[in-house]
């Protein structure tokens, strides 16, 4: 217990005198140590201060001048026509047991995309669910909504049966 | 003797510093100027404009793109879109779909054939 002490008291002691030192070197305007050779303080003062300050206008020249292109609402549409495209041949409903986005011959992020395809009261969901809670919400605003698209395909099965097609694709790739 | 040689370590600090600073300020002042002349909106615009036209079209598609001053390159379903110049910042932007594409690159155009 005692030497813990002492051992903390000789710590502060020593982090007291570099201090002091340090704020003498200061004051008096005297050079450092460094690598054998003597530098001017100010030199380490101008050092330290001058990349902050360049950092700091980079910084703001990014946030005035960098502008993100929203190219979502496209992008929704790609996805949903994709998927159709997949689905259905001339209007024709196909096979869609092993339907995945892979044979579809997309290659989306699932942790920014989100679909949810309807079909005879069946669903099939890809990516994050939460987006399409986030798609029902109305009248609140939010930085990082995502954009959706509801989209209703008309097809017809094989046995002549016309069937509905419910797509929803929601999305928030290309947010910064 | 001694004094001469803590005026050359002086020197050495001092040239070297001055080069680091003189580097540093040119990153900034490249930076500012690239963002104020609205050339890193242009590479994001470009990249983008790219990945949709590619996955909007049909296979046995030919595209025929003014570039500019970029260098475009396609590799592992990415868009990047870079300027020629020294201090260049990249522009990525992935496509939705997998597609077998080739690229010609020519004076300040850029012919994208889809086969797949």
């Amino acid at each position: 217990m005692k030497m813990s002490k002492l051992f903390l008291r000789r710590k502060l002691w020593k982090r007291n005198k570099a201090s002091r030192k340090m704020k003498e070197l200061i004051k008096n305007k005297k050079a450092l140590s460094l690598l054998g050779q003597k530098i001017p303080i100010s030199f380490f003062i101008l050092l330290i201060l001058i990349p902050f300050i360049l950092a700091g206008i980079v910084l703001i020249t990014y946030a005035f001048y960098s502008h993100n292109i929203d190219v979502r609402q496209i992008e929704v549409n790609l996805i949903a026509s994709k998927i159709a495209n997949c689905m259905m041949k001339d209007g024709m409903l196909q096979d869609t047991d092993l339907l995945s986005l892979e044979k579809c011959g997309l290659n989306l992020n699932l942790d920014e995309n989100y679909i949810n395809i309807t079909l005879e009261g069946k669903s099939i969901s890809f990516g994050k669910e939460a987006y399409e809670v986030l798609c029902k919400l109305k009248g609140v605003t939010m930085q990082y909504k995502p954009t959706c698209l509801w989209q209703k395909y008309y097809a017809v099965k094989e046995n002549s049966e016309s069937v509905y097609l419910d797509l929803l694709v929601a999305t928030i790739k290309g947010m910064p | 003797m001694k004094g001469k040689r803590g005026t050359m370590g002086h020197l050495q600090w001092f040239i070297i510093s001055a080069i680091l600073l003189l580097l540093f300020f040119y990153a900034v002042l490249a930076f500012i100027n690239k963002s104020a002349a609205g050339e890193i909106t242009k590479q994001q615009v470009l990249a983008k404009q790219i990945a949709l036209l590619v996955d909007a079209s049909e296979s046995g598609t030919e595209l025929t793109i003014e570039k500019g001053n970029f260098t475009v390159s396609i590799s592992k379903n990415k868009v990047d879109v870079s300027s020629k110049s020294l201090m260049s910042i990249h522009s990525t932007y992935e496509l939705l779909s997998e597609r077998e594409l080739e690229i010609q690159e020519q004076q300040n155009k850029i012919i994208i054939k889809i086969f797949k």
